[in-house]
């Protein structure tokens, strides 16, 4: 029994990457199982022009749910599930750089899903407006059902999870490669991985700020999306902004995998590697520019949609680049077709056809027909449920002899594979003729000609299905029974075959170093610390190797006392998922009125913080950053600023929607009070300078840790703290001004962005003051010296954000 | 006269054709050359000397590859897909545009769920709509409540979203023949999507006018 117990017990507390990664991926697939199934229930319904198998009500809360969990909560997560093992092992690294947040984003992953999937027993019933959620249905007015809510709060809850994975991954792969491996070596799916969290950071907070903004609209009586002067299109334009990097989010982690399996079984390296980089990049620089072709009937001009039209026929350019890389790296290879090469090699067809028939979209004319088509619908299930799906098959099959030590059965993959190919084709090429037939209806009895077209569709849907169910068994048989694997089964290239199957906590019995060659040596600290990495990289240095490959290809261990050489900071901790729990407690009872469980749902979530936050006092959790790595351009910047950077990043973009909803209301708006007639300017430069001064304040406590002077540091420290209060007292007077001369949350438009952007900014003041007064607390028990100083330059540099925030946000509702 | 105006859906089969002949050609290109080399560089086709096997157990792939210019023969397909796209521009400001000469205009009011019509003379109608033959016909889209988009299935490019407090247009050229058209929801807009469909009846234009004049 105590053996189960920690069994569990380990599985709720681990805080290392793999482990995460094996939740991502088991629960990814969980939700997988849900989607899968309401797609079932959907085709069923289909399969007949006037069945009543489902009601109007269910079929939409089915296609509604099965859109959002498979691209928020299977694709995305169990690509990540993959990069959370294996982008640190790809580069040589011990875990991620932020460990415990890493779980963090794990558990608030899972448990956004669950509520998504307890909405289904609420008032209301589940979620039903589409996944796009098109305002203004997705009001409370039109759609006034509490499942609607969760889903929205799942959403933002999701928002969060995804924002502290990307801080997390972008530290990781900017600053924890091995030592020699240079970005030019770094393999394509670590790449795609940081191409993809760029997406994210920027394109996320769109979607929280759409999120925050319709739950004030759902919860709070505002007007957001319901207003003419917001309405559909600001939504539409916050929706897509998100939504369309969203596609590329979704993609280029599945090309990355393609690339690195492709070149494992053909023996060549991907074709112009550095040209397909760029590409990438170009990708996702374009990937914010191309929003609009989803808006190209809503009446926006014609101008702005010709850009936009032009936009999309150029960021197709990289992943035409992208698929022809991928099949000359074919040219003079010696190709091996094993199950996960299979895999990979027909998600290239699918991707022609599924880019092929995006070209169309493109055209503005041609648009016009296939807008709420079927033809979209199959265009991108080609992409999604074909070429980004079958790369993740591809991957699990790779990387699967890594993770358990055994093989998959190649006959059951075969199987698979053909059922799938069958079933996808079967599904999907008949939708591209149901090019006149509306997405999302249940009914079509006026139209006999789409009557075979679906049949054949739920037929495919079933075969598609069937496939996904040898994958199961395939799963589970090779996990019991398959044969045991070695170390690199695949004679595949990269680092993280250099290590056993599974590998080991610290994941390297030594320090990986790649040499300028392009060869890995699994190095012992101590002839690094003999010969000087630089030697050791060169290949100048005499190195008694472990990690070169046996004939039979197994990679060679040195002993295991080598493996704690290295102090590896892997601690469980219960707080990321009590915290997530009792947000999610919260968040179910918020939207069902139950005070009593909601105060509770956010009593174990700031519990949890709090205890966090004691772990950090007390330096508990303290992981050393890595002795030997490559970390350029990051040189010298310790591992919180990049982090703090990236954080910043996405609060500003957080921020930066809100203001461009604003704008976008504003300038809709045929008459507006100008701010210096409803507020009181004196107050707000009051405000103004409170809070420049806090910064200010705070930069003083820096220096005086720097240079040692404790009363000056600890005075510094209470003035800032003193100072962020005083600017919250002045914000609650302010509040309740306006609020008594007939301003309410509800009244008027200029009074609901005022609240809720100076209530956003507001509660960034109120996280500056949490964290002042934590360092006011830590300085009166251990003064920070000069070693431990940053931490007070952290602070700063976040107020310093939360004064740039207010220099947008004064002038916005104080004067013009 | 209508009869010499080229109607918005010759174009778009025109455009959609041309598109088709794109990609159906690229398409196969680049599928007889993956094909190709899928099978010429099989490990039990390939002759040993053929492959040159560079990537291996305990080696990193290299950032730099001697492959000189050809690898910018990637962007061919991306230019002629942009090409292809700016092409279409003449034909888009043309559907786009108002119609060269508008016959009638029909007022249309999107609510959950069904169609309202108003003709130029005031008469109302809902779900049913009557359209001379061979007629130029614009119609004005708004919506009463939630986001709609007006459809109709059997001419292509006849769509248009149906926004509150957003007017849009979109014209079309009636069939020459008298028959029933649909008129539908394209974007999901609640319980009652899948039924909010309309009939439009195309009938001869002496049977127009006498239904204008009926009350």
């Amino acid at each position: 029994m105590s053996s189960l117990r920690s069994w569990i017990l380990r599985w709720l507390t681990t805080t290392n990457h793999k482990d995460i990664g094996i939740l991502y991926m088991v629960t990814a697939m969980y939700f997988f199982l849900v989607a899968g199934t309401l797609a079932l229930l959907f085709r069923v319904q289909l399969a007949m022009p006037e069945s009543n198998f489902l009601s109007g009500k269910a079929f939409n809360q089915a296609v509604t749910v099965h859109g959002l969990v498979m691209l928020l909560w299977f694709l995305s997560p169990i690509q990540f599930g993959l990069a959370n093992y294996f982008v640190p092992l790809q580069i040589g690294a011990r875990d991620l750089a932020f460990p415990r947040l890493n779980a963090l984003s794990y558990w608030l992953y899972l448990f956004s899903g669950l509520l998504l999937i307890v909405s289904f027993f609420v008032p209301g019933g589940a979620v039903d407006g589409g996944w796009t959620l098109y305002a203004p249905l997705n009001t409370a007015a039109f759609s006034p059902s509490k499942g609607f809510d969760l889903a929205v709060l799942a959403i933002v809850m999701l928002s969060a999870a995804i924002t502290l994975g990307t801080v997390n991954f972008m530290v990781t792969i900017a600053k924890m490669r091995a030592p020699g491996m240079t970005w030019d070596k770094v393999p394509m799916f670590t790449w795609s991985i940081l191409f993809t969290i760029l997406m994210m950071l920027l394109a996320f907070p769109a979607l929280a700020a759409a999120g925050l903004l319709l739950l004030l609209d759902r919860l709070l009586g505002t007007t957001f999306f319901l207003s003419v002067e917001g309405g559909a299109l600001l939504w539409d334009h916050l929706f897509w902004f998100f939504g369309h990097p969203e596609v590329y989010i979704l993609l280029f982690p599945s090309l990355g995998m393609l690339a690195d399996i492709i070149s494992s079984f053909t023996g060549r390296p991907l074709y112009a590697k550095r040209f397909v980089l760029v590409a990438f990049m170009a990708a996702t620089v374009l990937s914010y520019i191309v929003w609009v072709h989803h808006m190209f009937i809503t009446g926006t001009s014609l101008l702005v949609r010709k850009i936009f039209s032009v936009t999309t026929a150029l960021i197709s350019i990289p992943f035409e680049m992208a698929t022809l890389a991928l099949i000359l790296t074919l040219y003079k290879g010696r190709i091996r077709y094993t199950s996960p090469m299979l895999f990979a090699i027909v998600s290239i067809p699918l991707f022609i056809i599924g880019g092929a028939t995006g070209v169309f979209n493109a055209a503005i004319i041609l648009d016009r027909a296939f807008r709420g088509t079927y033809w979209v619908v199959a265009h991108f299930h080609y992409i999604m449920a074909g070429t980004a799906l079958f790369a993740v098959i591809a991957g699990l099959y790779y990387w699967f002899p890594k993770m358990t030590g055994r093989m998959i059965s190649e006959k059951l993959a075969k199987i698979q594979l053909i059922l799938a190919v069958i079933g996808i084709n079967l599904l999907y090429f008949p939708q591209f003729l149901l090019i006149d037939m509306p997405r999302r209806v249940f009914r079509y009895d006026y139209a006999p000609e789409w009557i075979t077209l679906n049949q054949l569709s739920t037929v495919g849907a079933f075969i598609f299905a069937a496939s996904f169910v040898v994958a199961l068994i395939a799963l589970i048989h090779g996990m019991l029974r398959g044969r045991p694997s070695g170390d690199n089964p695949w004679g595949a290239w990269g680092l993280e075959w250099l290590t056993r199957s599974p590998p080991p906590p610290h994941n390297f019995d030594g320090q990986p170093v790649v040499t300028r060659d392009g060869r890995i040596l699994i190095v012992p600290e101590k002839t690094l610390e003999e010969q000087g990495v630089d030697k050791v990289i060169s290949g100048e240095a005499k190195v008694s190797v472990t990690g070169v490959m046996t004939p039979n290809g197994t990679a060679g261990h040195q002993s295991p006392s080598h493996a704690h050489g290295h102090a590896h900071g892997h601690h469980g901790s219960m707080e990321p998922m009590m915290l997530a729990l009792g947000m999610f407690v919260a968040f179910v009872a918020m939207p069902l009125g139950n005070m009593a469980l909601m105060a509770l749902g956010a009593l174990v979530a700031f519990a949890s913080i709090a205890k966090w936050v004691l772990d950090e006092y007390r330096g508990r959790f303290s992981e050393p950053e890595p002795r030997y790595r490559e970390e350029f351009p990051f040189v010298g910047i310790d591992k919180f600023k990049v982090g703090l950077w990236t954080f910043i990043a996405g609060e500003g973009f957080l921020f930066g929607s809100l203001v461009g909803a604003y704008i976008f209301i504003r300038t809709r708006s045929p008459a507006w009070t100008p701010g210096i007639e409803l507020h009181d300017v004196a107050i707000g430069l009051f405000n103004t300078v409170v809070l420049f001064t806090a910064a200010l304040a705070m930069g003083l406590a820096y220096y005086n840790a720097r240079v040692g002077n404790v009363g000056l540091q600890r005075a510094s420290l209470a003035f800032a703290l003193a100072l962020g209060l005083l600017f919250m007292f002045t914000k609650a007077y302010e509040w309740s001004k306006f609020a008594a001369e007939g301003y309410g949350l509800t009244s008027t438009m200029e009074a609901q962005l005022y609240y809720t952007l100076t209530g956003a900014h507001a509660a960034h003041v109120l996280v500056g003051v949490l964290a002042s007064l934590y360092a006011l607390a830590r300085s009166l028990r251990r003064p920070y010296g000069p070693q431990d100083a940053r931490t007070l330059l952290y602070i700063g540099i976040y107020w310093g954000i939360v004064d740039i925030v207010w220099t947008f946000i004064f002038p916005m509702f104080y004067l013009i | 006269m209508a009869q010499q105006i080229t109607p918005p859906d010759e174009l778009w089969w025109l455009t959609f054709n041309q598109f088709l002949i794109g990609a159906l050609v690229l398409g196969t290109f680049v599928s007889i050359v993956f094909a190709y080399f899928a099978i010429r560089y099989w490990e039990k086709k390939v002759k040993p000397n053929e492959a040159e096997v560079v990537l291996g157990p305990g080696r990193v792939a290299p950032g730099t590859s001697k492959i000189g210019w050809t690898r910018y023969t990637l962007v061919v397909t991306g230019i002629i897909v942009t090409l292809l796209i700016l092409a279409t521009f003449p034909r888009t400001d043309y559907v786009e545009a108002s119609p060269p000469e508008t016959d009638l205009v029909i007022w249309v009011t999107a609510f959950q769920f069904g169609w309202e019509f108003e003709y130029p003379n005031g008469k109302k109608v809902v779900n049913t709509l009557v359209l001379p033959t061979d007629t130029v016909v614009e119609f004005k889209v708004v919506s009463r409540d939630v986001f709609h988009a007006f459809g109709i299935p059997e001419i292509k490019g006849a769509k248009i979203d149906a926004i509150p407090g957003i007017l849009n247009s979109l014209w079309v050229k009636t069939p020459s023949e008298p028959g029933e058209l649909n008129v539908v929801c394209y974007e999901l807009c609640g319980v009652g999507h899948s039924l909010m469909v309309g009939k439009i009846k195309v009938v001869p234009p002496d049977e127009f006018q006498a239904f204008l004049q009926s009350t």
